[in-house]
């Protein structure tokens, strides 16, 4: 796929770990793990919500489409 | 209105999407070669015709001369019930020792088997087995004889240990046309023997090939049930406790819903064809007399049934399978 969650970035950025965001997004570290590795298929906008609230930052800086060739 | 017709246009790119789907397409195919297929076997030209059939009668009038020795003697009309009864039975017992009883155990996978036969001309099953002659045989389980005759049906026997087929045939009578019939009964000697208590055909052969067909039907026999026992049975029982267990939409129960359709569809089709096969192997027993039975004719429908019905199950799984990955995958 050619969307790519940059949750790392903004993770090293904020100074917070894995287990702390899904936390406060309320979703589990399974979950988490899939939308890290980037075997997600789709992400509720909800969810979205609530990470960028956890991570005070904008859809724009954890989402990027690189196309794959 | 412009909305409307892209409406309607990706109704039908659905609708055309769905008759992409492969197993459609090989069912579709693999039921027009079988067409095919039926249709050159049953207009190769080594079927001789011998006589009119009963069809182009229909309500001429006809004239019957019964000029042959009976095959079997006849009950006398004085006979008591019980006498009557016991001689019956006799003629019955001693005509299926003309025609040959089974000699020992005979092996069978579905249309093919191995037989061997005894028979002799004037004695009974409980007489010394050297008086007997011993023959061997290939069964072609879904070849039967056509008995429907143009008056009398059409019977087989054996005398002297050749096979005869006893019918009358029908010929217009000259100068009158199609009005008029005159019939016969006739002797027609035939190259095929018959098994008239199982109505299957039977091709002579040696000894030596009957022993090899009985031990190699036998296994495959044994691994065609094993392999049903452990994939169709197994399977299905299998994708049963898979539901009961709460995981319906897994990858296991797809592939085995899968591995059941193409059983049901491939293995009764693959048996038909070369049922087919036979009689382009044996063309030189067949006759104008015989026919396909109606067992070929049951086992592929009814296999063709259970494949639709487990064919609509694993698309259905296989959908339900995808719709459960997207919401596993969605966060």
């Amino acid at each position: 796929m050619a969307i790519i969650i940059n949750i790392d970035v903004m993770l090293a950025r904020r100074k917070m770990s894995l287990t702390e965001l899904s936390e406060k997004v309320g979703i589990t570290m399974s979950n988490i793990s899939i939308l890290k590795t980037g075997k997600a298929k789709a992400i509720r906008v909800e969810t979205l919500d609530a990470i960028c609230k956890a991570l005070n930052c904008q859809p724009g800086d954890i989402l990027e489409y690189a196309e794959v060739e | 209105m412009r909305n409307v017709y892209v409406y309607n246009l990706n109704v039908i790119n659905m609708k055309l999407n769905l008759l992409n789907y492969r197993i459609v397409n090989v069912v579709i195919n693999g039921a027009i070669i079988l067409f095919i297929v039926l249709l050159v076997v049953s207009a190769l030209p080594f079927m001789m015709k011998s006589g009119t059939s009963i069809h182009s009668i229909g309500s001429a009038g006809y004239s019957i001369s019964r000029s042959l020795k009976p095959i079997d003697s006849l009950p006398s009309d004085t006979l008591s019930h019980g006498k009557y009864m016991h001689f019956v039975d006799s003629v019955k017992q001693s005509r299926n020792m003309k025609n040959g009883v089974l000699s020992s155990w005979s092996v069978s996978a579905g249309f093919i088997g191995a037989v061997p036969l005894e028979r002799c001309e004037e004695c009974s099953i409980w007489d010394d087995s050297k008086l007997k002659v011993k023959e061997y045989f290939i069964s072609l389980n879904w070849w039967t004889l056509d008995t429907v005759g143009a008056i009398d049906p059409t019977k087989y026997y054996v005398k002297g240990g050749e096979p005869y087929l006893r019918k009358v045939v029908c010929k217009p009578e000259p100068g009158k046309g199609n009005e008029t019939f005159h019939c016969n009964e006739v002797d027609i000697p035939v190259p095929f023997r018959y098994d008239v208590s199982n109505k299957y055909m039977l091709i002579p052969v040696s000894e030596q090939i009957v022993k090899v067909l009985r031990v190699v039907l036998s296994c495959f026999t044994s691994l065609l049930i094993l392999y049903f026992l452990y994939y169709i049975v197994g399977g299905f029982i299998k994708f049963l406790m898979e539901i009961a267990r709460g995981t319906p939409f897994s990858d296991r129960n797809v592939r085995r819903l899968k591995r059941i359709t193409l059983s049901f569809l491939l293995i009764p089709l693959a048996f038909f064809l070369l049922n087919l096969l036979m009689r382009i192997v044996f063309y030189r027993y067949f006759t104008a007399d015989i026919k396909l039975s109606a067992a070929a004719w049951g086992v592929l429908w009814k296999a063709a049934v259970l494949s639709v019905i487990f064919a609509a199950l694993y698309f259905a799984f296989k959908q339900g399978k995808k719709l459960k990955d997207e919401q596993d995958l969605t966060v």
